[in-house]
């Protein structure tokens, strides 16, 4: 029962995109940016409330739930759709199309969701059709990284989903809503990781580096908006004021930038940018006051323009010349000097330089720190601002379009990506310009100017001594064809350990236990399982579950030519831990 | 080609570049001493022109602490997961 007439953004994109494959040419570029300007039309026209809400078998749902902060980030996720969506016009493959919507469409559906099943949904279904847009580039290293990616998302859901259900047994609702930091339980923690896994939060951040480089040209620009940023959203909406989430923000922050000095892939680069930069944001949402809470979602709007914007550039250099690696670029500032423009705009406004829109949103974040008298906080956020400016806003453009002249020969990447490079770019100076517009958009009232002197001849200070810093370690920051160890090693290179462990040793003594498993296990979880029903509708888990399950094995099937591993089978086993776990919990309760 | 055109007379004139540059610099760091600070709050606050050393400390300790982290750990070829 709908309560009055409201259009859910995320459904409008997701059953539209259905419609794309059926048109064609011309038709279907205009379909394709029509489709995220009527979702953007119809976030402008929103009223507050609670819509969408409907009983469910005993549950309680509400597809829409709008106030200032789901607002604003649904402003920003539909205003991305539609540049992402002309960067990414020139590409014949309609299926990558159908691929980006239904992710943004996941994407609005989380943060319109008013309880957790809502959000699960949506959640899950962001996972399931991003990792298409790491598979389209179609190479072995894309495939092998998307399976990665979908084994970490799943694992985070899995956990998540563990999180929702105590939380159930504890409270009887589903709602989302505020958790008090005081005394929280081991449903809150489940959360909170769930979330945190999305929002790549060290230790838990290593499928982000790994995965987006290896994505489409254009399902990078996409990726680097939604699933971070929606996690970000959730977390500021369940978990402000965590003093755990400040102090893993001001972590995560400086770690990312650490490892942008020293990678050598520019979109690699890039996404360690992502962590440090939603580290700033998850610190906002840990310090949890007014200030923190609107830096938060300021830096979120900002950022989100902005690293699109740099996955742009990158991207749009990857396209025209095949490359992305610093060592073999440089000297592209003949060719693709439009391209290097809106780059360094977009580098700029990273770093916070005054005008952009970076310096309005992050300095937010700092100040918040600082009002609080948080000197670890301030000073690790003020370090990751030097870093910032060193890898993205210097050492990038520099060794890309300057440095030592490749002697590569490009054109100038194709209209359709200026022109969403250009949006991107003027926006970044227009929110740097005209504050007040995003400022506006915050959940709550701002009392906080950007532009004081004091202000001013801080950041101008800490970016100038940056840039002499540069270009006086020039020789040791030369990039370096090679790759960084990160926590992935634990699945990538454990996980070949592992199999080894389990191919000889422990298959053995699998084979015995496996006998008593099967005759004594089963009735023991069997009994737990109706004990687990009668709390919660089995029905609907595991009709979640089940579709999941063949989700996951249906999309194993279409990519399996290209595979060696068995991954469904992981991820069915992950999934009966988990409710075995779950099930033991409760029993001993 | 416009734009690329003036990238390249910029280059040209990167001597006259630096001398704006290091003008600019110099600019900041006399606002710096000459502006007071709003509610100082950590000792760093009352400090003129310290902004400026955390800017090129924090440079050099980034670079040589993550290229050392690097160079004796965490860089490994490129083949490292394929072999």
């Amino acid at each position: 029962m709908i309560n009055n007439l409201w259009i859910h953004p995320g459904l409008v994109i997701l059953l539209g995109a259905f419609l794309l494959p059926l048109l064609r040419g011309r038709l279907r570029q205009v379909y394709n940016v029509a489709l995220p300007v009527f979702a953007f039309w119809a976030v402008l026209n929103m009223q507050h409330g609670a819509y969408g809400a409907f009983h469910f078998l005993g549950f309680d749902i509400v597809l829409g739930k709008v106030d200032k902060l789901s607002l604003i980030f649904a402003h920003v996720f539909t205003l991305m759709a539609i540049i992402g969506s002309i960067y990414g016009l020139h590409v014949k493959d309609s299926g990558h199309q159908v691929a980006a919507f239904l992710y943004v469409g996941g994407s609005l559906g989380v943060t319109f969701a008013g309880d957790y099943l809502t959000l699960f949904i949506f959640w899950e279904i962001m996972a399931f059709s991003s990792v298409f847009l790491i598979w389209y580039r179609k190479t072995k290293l894309s495939i092998d990284a998307g399976y990665r990616y979908l084994l970490v998302h799943v694992a985070g859901g899995l956990v998540l989903l563990g999180g929702m259900m105590l939380r159930y047994y504890d409270l009887g609702s589903l709602a989302i809503g505020p958790i008090s930091p005081e005394g929280p339980t081991l449903a809150s923690y489940l959360i909170m990781i769930g979330f945190c896994l999305n929002a790549a939060v060290p230790p838990i951040h290593a499928w982000l580096p790994d995965a987006y480089p290896e994505a489409t040209v254009t399902g990078a620009v996409f990726m680097c908006a939604f699933t971070t940023k929606t996690a970000v959203y959730t977390l500021a909406r369940v978990f402000p004021g965590f003093e755990i989430l400040a102090i893993m923000g001001a972590i995560m922050a400086v770690y990312g930038v650490g490892y942008a000095v020293i990678e050598n892939d520019a979109r690699r680069i890039l996404a360690y940018h992502i962590v440090s930069q939603v580290g700033y944001m998850v610190c906002g949402v840990g310090i949890g006051t007014a200030m923190a809470i609107n830096g938060a979602c300021a830096h979120a709007y900002a950022h989100i323009i902005y690293k699109a914007l740099l996955f742009m550039g990158a991207g749009a250099v990857l396209e025209m010349t095949g490359r992305s690696k610093l060592n073999e670029l440089g000297g592209l500032y003949k060719y693709m000097p439009w391209t290097m423009v809106f780059t360094v705009i977009g580098g700029i406004s990273i770093s916070g330089w005054p005008l952009t829109s970076g310096f309005v949103s992050k300095s937010m974040i700092v100040a918040a720190a600082h009002h609080e008298h948080n000197a670890f906080l301030t000073f690790m956020l003020m370090l990751a601002g030097v870093g910032t400016f060193l890898s993205v806003g210097l050492k990038l453009p520099y060794y890309i379009w300057f440095g030592k002249d490749s002697g590569i020969v490009a054109k100038e990447a194709p209209m359709n990506m200026q022109v969403g490079m250009a949006i991107a770019a003027f926006l970044c100076f227009f929110i740097g310009f005209y504050p007040k517009l995003l400022f506006d958009l915050l959940p709550y009232p701002n009392h906080w100017e950007p532009y004081t002197a004091g202000h001013l001849t801080e950041v101008l200070q800490v970016m100038l001594f940056t840039g002499v810093g540069f270009f006086l370690l020039l020789k040791r920051l030369k990039p370096e064809a090679h790759l960084n160890l990160d926590v992935d090693w634990f699945y990538r290179k454990g996980a070949s350990i592992f199999m080894w462990t389990a191919s000889n040793p422990i298959s053995t003594v699998n084979d015995h236990i496996g006998e008593a498993y099967r005759t004594v296990g089963f009735r023991w979880i069997f009994s737990g399982m109706a004990r687990l029903s009668s709390w919660f509708d089995w029905r609907i888990i595991d009709g979640v579950v089940d579709g999941t399950a063949y989700a996951v094995r249906g999309m194993g099937d279409i990519v399996r030519r290209l595979q060696t591993g068995r991954i469904q089978y992981y991820i069915g086993m992950a999934i009966l831990i988990l409710f075995l776990a779950i099930g033991l919990d409760i029993w001993l309760r | 080609m416009k734009l690329a055109d003036i990238i390249q007379s910029l280059r040209d004139k990167l001597p006259t570049l630096k001398r704006v540059i290091y003008g600019v610099i110099g600019l900041t760091v006399l606002a710096d001493v000459l502006i007071p600070r709003g509610h100082p709050v950590f000792i760093t606050d009352k400090i003129p022109g310290f902004w400026s050393v955390w800017g090129l400390v924090g440079a050099w300790v980034l670079t040589r602490v993550c290229k050392g982290l690097g160079h004796i750990w965490l860089m490994k070829d490129e083949d490292y997961y394929d072999k």
